[in-house]
């Protein structure tokens, strides 16, 4: 049935059934009894982690967003644990509800806190990683692997990374090789191989969905939508072929919307691009702004990490940025192999981490350009340094180049105690109204 | 037609009611945020007597400010940026910029010749509640508003406080009380940290006119923090009289408008 | 001490005073894990970014949230009030200081600037070997901005010199150790503080000098003896305040405190790996502290040698690496039955309420030290 003010024509997505599938199964896989839980980023373990039959992976970032989502008073408590132990205001939500939790012993639903068997601290895109594995093995001195994530900026530089390639190479095959000795479990070598090829046919799949939302108007898939299934098979383990033949389903279904002008949103009258995580207990503004018929087509982060998957040749064409992998000529057949290809586009990566969003100042103006958009919201994180970097300056640019921009306070991501909701939401009206739009169906 | 341009402020609701778009009345009712209906009845009750006119009057109210959902008898709601531009362009018509600053929130807007809203920047946590901090630190320093607006905005001793967060600000003021240092610099060095506070919101945005900026909010009517922010951003505020009813104006030219 | 004061006070003059009389070029970095030989071999003079405090107006539109050095680094950058750098360096490690680093890198496209990378993970045995290829490109950077390249002599100069300075800087606290020191706490940081502004060289006589000064000089009376840790400090209110109510602070754990000084590099053929050593070696932030938690450790141990009464950690406000460490400082300081008070700190520091705090703290643990209520006399070092 046509709403109010549509324009295009809608209609519900199908690959959802599929995707609640295997977001039930990688749950049951999490409390199976069998599961060596391990606590890491995903930059730094998912891609090893699954070779091992019977290793899973869980993450802070996510486990703290679960907690303040499902129950405030819940996240209150572990907040509370966390502050008792010296955690002020500058500790990201993240880690003061997971690892409170974790203090407290039990989850929102009164089940046992997982505890961590082992633990994987890399820096990554955010200095509060860093001390992360300090938090498990101050509880338990469970068996701890550090890891850098090595950057550099300015031009490439083969020996220098070389030098960072090995450098972690080390550390990779050393997680490897003490999981096999600590926990008994064999590293599958030749299920590693079927892995990284499984990913690169994945990233394919979600470049071209990115290319589909950014380049389509209507867009055929929103943020919203995005969000709820692009951790399968990157941050949740699922087989392989699984998750391939997942993501040419998504793909497959939006290009279909795509070329048959199904909008993710009716009304889409005003698209707009957001930067770095979004306040995930408090998605509601996506859909209120869906009520102006403005759509958010996602961010940097949420188009393949930190840098947008597009770029801007020359020329003036928009194509797929390079990615500087492992040489292609380079045989995949040792363990070492695999390492190397896992930690190559980490390091060679131009635009990743630190190169984008610090240095390419203009990257989001480009990532608005490129989607089309036509402002952008972006939030500043009070607790979490990573989550608000270059934030300011990105506004400043962006407004300069001609975007209209909203800015939003909320202490972070996964930390619902400090964004003033009715507040954000007023800044929204006011973000709306002072460009002329109007709530459709008012 | 009569129509009513109602403020619903934290500190206070300001009325106004316009006769086919000239200003007929105005009135103000202290609300402190907790009473806000019966203060905006009171505000519009000022306005009314003023204007010699009678509620039933009235054509159309459009609501505005913080409580602008509070309001029963509101036809409409605009937000407070879109009533600022619009009070700042009626007042003055070559107004490319204009700051609204009141007890809780300072706004800037960059207006284009037609009055249509380029940019809006609002303040952040750190800048909130300026016009508050003013009058708790006058009470503070037993002055009264009126007293602290006419002293000179700086500190002629060097005294100083912490202009990055106004809790610090006031543990620094009772540092200085107890230090014996006089009131008067005290007060100074609380109205410069304000100035540098708002000064942030009147940077963020992008290319900000220095000369028609229009001054709207009850801050206003501060004249030290206006000569501390003139001093600290350089400009020269075009500062209309009664800018502190510049929400309400907006609001009941909207409602003439719309 | 007065001059160190001056130094301190007028933390930009030094080095514009040092570029005119040398001719040389000044190179502003951010914390202390650049490797300062380098750059003081290739003829550069490595300055640290001093934080001050001053209405910031400017930081906010560049920069949201950060603690407040980093605001002011910010300001005072974009104020041109570092113009006179050539060069602006920075090493892996907190991220509000990058974003402070990448504002004037973006703003000020003279400044010829370099990110190093510092291995976040100090203690993997691939460390050194990343360090030392990190120290090659950042010589070869420094070669090609000075256009000659870095002498072997001038490194091993440059090494010396700065191995002189750590010795020195160790002597002053040695002299902090003793019962009735003849330094206090201010005057111990004003010092450590302004060797980070100046010539290392010059420093050196400078502090040979005050070190014999001291040696004639009265010691104080004896005082509560503090430990301070926490966040970088920029200047010594603090230490000054806690003087001023019968205490002393007699050592510290800051990074730009004693953690700077604390090691020397050790001679080797290598000279990149000896610096790599040195630098991987010494006592860590917060931040770096992160494999395996060493810092409680240390703090203990320093609090054993400087015979401390308590301890005060200040820690700046949105000081995250430190935030997190929270829990293992307290943990330690309780089990090991030494007293301590925390607090935060931000752009000004509250005289009053700092004041009240500290009283208190000091009531608490006054009654304790029986030396200070003349029941005996401790035996001198």
């Amino acid at each position: 049935m046509a709403e109010k003010g549509q324009i295009y024509e809608t209609r519900p997505l199908e690959f959802w059934a599929k995707a609640k599938e295997l977001r039930a199964g990688w749950q049951q896989s999490i409390e199976s009894t069998e599961t060596v839980v391990g606590q890491g980023n995903i930059l730094a373990i998912a891609d090893w982690s699954r070779a091992f039959p019977a290793i899973g992976l869980v993450e802070d970032n996510p486990a703290g967003s679960m907690i303040a989502s499902q129950s405030s008073p819940f996240a209150r408590k572990c907040r509370l644990a966390s502050e008792i132990r010296g955690w002020g205001r500058e500790i990201c939500g993240y880690q003061n509800t997971c690892w409170g939790s974790q203090f407290l012993g039990y989850q929102a639903d009164g089940s046992p806190f997982p505890y961590r068997k082992f633990v994987v601290p890399i820096p990554c895109l955010c200095d509060q990683h860093n001390k992360r594995g300090q938090q498990v093995r101050d509880f338990e001195p469970v068996p701890q692997w550090m890891m850098d994530q090595c950057v550099y900026l300015g031009p490439r530089d083969a020996g220098r990374e070389e030098a960072m390639i090995e450098h972690r190479a080390y550390s990779m095959l050393r997680q490897i090789n003490d999981i096999e000795r600590l926990f008994g479990q064999k590293f599958d070598d030749e299920k590693f191989q079927e892995l990284l090829t499984a990913y690169s046919l994945v990233d394919l799949y979600s470049r071209d969905i990115s290319t589909l939302m950014a380049q389509t108007k209507p867009t055929p898939l929103s943020i919203k939508d995005y969000y709820s299934v692009y951790t399968l098979g990157s941050l949740t383990k699922i087989d392989p072929q699984e998750t391939v033949d997942f993501w040419k389903l998504v793909r497959d279904e939006v290009e279909w919307r795509a070329q048959n002008q199904i909008a993710a949103v009716g009304n889409e009258r005003f698209r707009w691009i957001e930067a770095h995580p979004p306040s995930w207990h408090f998605l509601k503004y996506y859909r209120y702004m869906e009520s102006y018929g403005a759509v958010c087509l996602g961010s940097q982060y949420a188009h393949r990490v930190t840098a947008g998957c597009l770029e801007r040749r020359p020329d003036g064409s928009i194509d797929r940025r390079e990615m500087l992998y492992y040489p292609k000529d380079t045989p995949l057949e040792t363990r070492e192999d695999g390492v190397r290809v896992c930690l190559t586009p980490d390091v060679r990566y131009p635009h990743h981490h630190k190169m984008d969003e610090y240095i390419r100042h203009n990257a989001i103006v480009e990532f608005a350009d490129i989607f089309q958009a036509d402002g952008a919201l972006l939030a500043g994180w009070r607790c979490g340094v990573g989550c608000t970097l270059t934030r300011k300056e990105q506004a400043m640019r962006l407004r300069r180049a001609g975007y209209n921009v909203m800015f939003y306070e909320g202490s972070q991501p996964g930390d619902r105690t400090d964004l003033d909701e009715k507040r954000f939401l007023e800044q929204l009206d006011t973000w709306m109204e002072t460009q002329g739009l109007e709530k459709q169906g008012d | 037609m009569i129509t009513a341009g109602i403020d619903m402020g934290m500190e206070y609701v300001k009325a106004v009611l316009l006769r086919d778009g000239e200003a007929a009345g105005r009135g103000i009712g202290l609300s402190g945020g907790a009473r806000r209906e019966s203060a905006a009845r009171a505000a519009l009750e000022g306005a009314l007597k003023e204007a010699g006119l009678s509620a039933g009057d009235i054509g159309k109210t459009v609501a505005t400010g913080k409580g602008k959902f509070d309001l029963s008898f509101a036809d409409k709601q605009v937000t407070e940026a879109v009533a600022a531009a619009k009070a700042a362009k009626r007042l003055c018509p070559a107004a490319t910029c204009v700051m609204d600053a009141g007890c809780d929130e300072t706004l800037v807007l960059t207006l284009d010749g037609g009055g249509k809203i380029n940019e809006a920047v609002l303040n952040e946590k750190c800048a909130a509640g300026v016009g508050g901090f003013l009058q708790n630190m006058a009470r503070r320093l037993e002055l009264s508003l009126e007293e602290m607006s006419a002293l000179p905005p700086v500190a002629a001793g060097g005294a100083t406080v912490n202009d990055g967060c106004i809790v610090f600000a006031e543990l620094d003021m009772l540092s200085l009380l107890n230090r014996n240092v006089p009131v008067r610099e005290i007060a100074a060095a609380l109205t410069d940290a304000a100035a540098v506070r708002v000064c942030t919101v009147l940077n963020d945005v992008t290319v900000p006119a220095t000369d028609k900026v229009v001054l709207l909010g009850g801050l206003a009517k501060n004249k030290a923090f206006v000569r501390a922010l003139e001093a600290r951003s350089g400009i020269s505020f075009v500062i209309p009289d009664h800018g502190e009813y510049g929400g309400a104006l907006g609001a009941a030219q909207i409602a003439l408008d719309t | 001490m007065n001059r160190f004061k001056q130094i301190l006070d007028n933390h930009q003059e030094y080095a514009r005073e040092w570029k005119k009389r040398v001719g040389g070029r000044i190179l502003g970095y951010f914390d202390t894990y650049l490797p300062e030989e380098l750059a003081y071999a290739a003829g550069m003079l490595p300055v640290r970014m001093m934080a001050e405090r001053e209405p910031d107006m400017i930081s906010a539109k560049w920069i949201y949230s950060s603690c407040y050095p980093v605001k002011s680094l910010t300001n005072q950058l974009l104020l041109g009030r570092y113009d006179y750098l050539d060069a602006l360096v920075i090493t892996e490690g907190c991220q509000w200081m990058y974003n402070a680093f990448e504002v004037a890198m973006n703003n000020k496209p003279d400044l010829l600037t370099h990110y190093l990378f510092f291995p976040d993970h100090t203690d993997a045995p691939t460390s050194k070997d990343l360090l030392v290829s990190e120290l090659k490109v950042f010589r070869a950077k420094l070669e090609e901005w000075s256009g000659r390249a870095i002498a072997d002599d001038a490194l091993d100069n440059a090494i010396d010199v700065y191995n002189t300075n750590r010795r020195l800087l160790r002597k002053m606290y040695e002299l902090r150790r003793m019962y009735r020191s003849v330094i206090l706490g201010s005057e111990a940081m004003t010092v450590m503080l302004a060797s980070q502004l100046m010539d290392k060289a010059e420093m050196n006589v400078w502090l040979e000098e005050y070190l014999r000064e001291l040696e004639e000089r009265e010691p104080y009376d004896d005082r509560i003896r503090l430990m301070l840790l926490g966040s970088e400090t920029w200047s010594v209110d603090l230490e000054e305040l806690v003087e001023s109510l019968g205490a002393n602070i007699v050592v510290d754990d800051l990074d730009n405190g004693a953690s700077y000084c604390w090691n020397e590099t050790v001679a080797l053929k290598d000279k990149d790996m000896a610096l790599a050593l040195r630098y991987l070696g010494r006592p860590h932030s917060a931040l770096k502290d992160n494999n395996w938690r060493r810092r409680p450790q240390r703090i203990f141990e320093l609090a054993e040698d400087f015979a401390v009464d308590g301890a005060l950690i200040a820690k700046q406000i949105y000081c995250h690496p430190h935030g997190l460490d929270n829990y293992a400082i307290w943990k330690l300081l309780r089990e090991r039955g030494i007293p301590f008070h925390y607090f935060e700190r931000d752009l000004t520091l509250p005289r009053e309420e700092t004041r009240l705090r500290l009283n208190s703290f000091f009531s608490m643990i006054r009654p304790g030290l029986t030396r200070l209520a003349g029941w005996h006399t401790p035996m001198t070092i």
